[in-house]
């Protein structure tokens, strides 16, 4: 049972503000991804949790007790670095060891868990190797496994396989998943990849200049984004200006529902929720270009006023680029003063 | 280049061979020629007698002994002193800030822009003041000076080259600071280290401006006792065997150097 709690935390770099205080609640066994493009403060804030910043003020709770001054060594918790950080002057089991053997441990104990956490991550042959006789794919597992064999109380991950190739990246992902699952250990992942975020996480926070933008699940922060910031950053969205008046507003030949005052607002449609009706040429919006992506579509659709639709459409739907199309929207959210008013599901 | 180092005749590439066997690879065959020749006379090409009259005469002499000895106790202890001294300056020039460090590193590299004669000759009369003249004490010290630059900058920059990420991971699994130095920062920049260690003791065992200026006469050095030899009595043999026994500490430092930082830097995988 382990949980996580920062209670306004924040963080400044002489005048620089890199963490505007915040609050965050980790439950006990969940994995939470810290997404945020680069500079939004998710590694300084990972970072704290490790022990290796001092925050400039607030709470790190773990388990209710603060540890926001305790050094890294004395901190419940494991991080495992973008660079793997594996000593290079160690074997494969040396490294792994290393935490145990620093407390005191007897050497059959440490050789017996080291094999148990190498066996975990599948490296259990390569216990006598040295880092540079491994792939970068197998360097990250030891990373992991250093970490895992401390059995800390909350496993930090920051951008962990940013250095490795799609594929790898996409089993390695899954894999932690898995551990993380069966050990049932508390999380925080941080990640600049939006697909790994969406694909691992128990919750999402998203991070842009030192502040949280949202905290939510996968699916809540991509279909009820609730700032213009989390709408953009998540997956492809058509972002359109369009002007309210008397309760509606008309933007790429569209007339959206929009119950607020009058005024400047922004109204944000995923692609794949646009249809195109066939249409009379010279009526509703142009194709212009088609990307086949295998299973789907990218289209982008001029429409009269200028505006481009994005539209996402399985491979299968007849398209034909020049040709005239009406969209259609399923749901549409509006923001104003960066944060969403008005938001159209019907599912 | 092109025009210069043609298959048919590579002037530059010869021209260099010739000048290195004329200038190096000659004087040190004829030196060690030299140390194992009874008898040489003009025309013949190799000694016209060998043998090793002159390695005993010259290891029958005590001031041999006692210089060998001098120069091994000076060269151990200074490596041992500036070890003490650099190791953590150089530690701490790599990983901590305070004021002043960029100039004290340039202090280090304007000592060696000026002529060192002149400025071992002002350090002696300094010494004389102090008494430090003609003592070991006074010898160990002008060593140390020499060697402050190489046993600062070489380490600084070895500790510089440590990821900081490595040493973090160290501190997450539980190490305190000077777990951290002694298991990850340390072993990672032994090699530097050492070199920078087996050049000290090299360096210090061969000096002789500084070990003929503050030490001569009461302390004398291999190297001080070769020149005083070669000067005293022209017995070709004496400097020439004495030169063969110098060599002998370079060859072990450059072979152990070869086992230290070659072979090891290699299995440590510097690739990492």
């Amino acid at each position: 049972m382990s949980t996580l709690e920062l209670e306004n935390v924040s963080k400044q770099f002489g005048a620089v503000s890199a963490l505007e205080p915040l609050a965050l609640r980790i439950a006990d066994g969940e994995l939470v991804c810290l997404l945020g493009p680069s500079g939004s403060g998710k590694s300084t804030l990972l970072r704290i949790i490790g022990g290796f910043e001092m925050p400039s003020g607030g709470k790190v709770l773990i388990d209710g007790a603060d540890v926001a001054r305790t050094p890294p060594e004395k901190r419940p918790t494991a991080m495992v670095f973008q660079s793997h950080a594996l000593w290079s002057h160690m074997t494969v089991e040396g490294n792994v060891g290393f935490g145990l053997k620093l407390r005191g441990m007897k050497k059959p104990d440490i050789t017996a868990k080291v094999g148990a956490a190498l066996n975990m991550v599948g490296l259990g042959d390569y216990g006598t190797r040295h880092p540079a006789q491994l792939s970068g794919g197998q360097r990250q597992r030891v990373a992991i496994a250093r970490c895992l064999v401390l059995e800390p109380k909350i496993l930090l991950m920051d951008e962990p396989f940013a250095s490795l190739d799609q594929h790898l990246r996409d089993r390695l992902r899954e894999e932690v998943r898995q551990i993380q699952k069966k050990l049932g250990i508390t999380t925080v992942f941080v990640t600049h990849g939006q697909d790994e975020a969406l694909s691992i996480a128990d919750r999402i926070v998203v991070m842009s200049m030192g502040r949280i933008e949202q905290v939510g699940t996968p699916a809540e922060i991509y279909t009820h984004p609730e700032t213009p910031f989390v709408a953009g950053f998540i997956g492809d969205m058509n972002m359109m200006k369009a002007t309210v008046q008397n309760g509606a507003a008309s933007t790429g030949g569209i007339r959206f529902e929009a119950p607020i005052a009058d005024g400047e607002a922004l109204i944000a449609v995923r692609p794949e929720d646009v249809t195109l009706i066939p249409s009379q040429d010279g009526e509703g919006a142009r194709v212009r270009r088609i990307v086949n992506y295998g299973a789907v579509l990218k289209i982008e659709a001029e429409a009269a006023d200028g505006a481009v639709w994005k539209v996402q459409t399985l491979k299968d739907v007849p398209v034909t680029e020049g040709a005239y199309y009406r969209p259609a929207v399923s749901r549409h959210i509006i923001f104003r003063d960066d944060r969403a008013v008005h938001r159209v599901d019907p599912s | 280049m092109i025009f210069l180092s043609t298959r048919r005749f590579d002037f530059f590439g010869y021209g260099i061979l010739l000048f290195l066997i004329f200038f190096i690879v000659l004087p040190v065959l004829t030196v060690f020629l030299w140390a194992f020749a009874e008898q040489w006379f003009y025309p013949a090409v190799l000694p016209t007698k060998w043998g090793f009259r002159f390695w005993s005469l010259v290891l029958a002499r005590p001031d041999v002994w006692s210089a060998l000895i001098t120069s091994v106790e000076l060269s151990l202890t200074v490596t041992a002193l500036s070890a003490v001294i650099c190791l953590p300056a150089a530690y701490a020039f790599a990983r901590m800030e305070f004021p002043g460090k960029s100039m004290f590193m340039m202090s280090f590299l304007m000592a060696n822009a000026f002529p060192r004669f002149a400025l071992i000759i002002s350090i002696a009369v300094l010494f004389l003041s102090l008494d430090l003249v003609g003592t070991f004490t006074g010898v160990v010290i002008i060593q140390l000076l020499n060697t402050l630059l190489l046993m600062i900058w070489l380490p600084t920059a070895a500790f510089r080259a440590v990821s900081r990420e490595m040493e973090e991971a160290a501190r997450d699994v539980g190490a305190s600071a000077w777990q951290v130095f002694r298991y990850v920062t340390l072993p990672q920049a032994f090699p530097t280290i050492a070199a920078a260690l087996l050049m000290t003791f090299v360096w210090t065992f061969y000096e002789t401006e500084g070990a003929w200026l503050v030490g001569a006469p009461r302390i004398r050095t291999m190297p001080l006792l070769m020149m005083q030899m070669i000067n005293n009595q022209l017995v070709v043999q004496y400097g020439a065997v004495l030169s063969v026994m110098l060599w002998v500490p370079s060859l072990a430092a450059i072979l152990m150097a070869r086992r230290i930082i070659g072979g090891d830097a290699f299995a440590k995988g510097l690739g990492g």
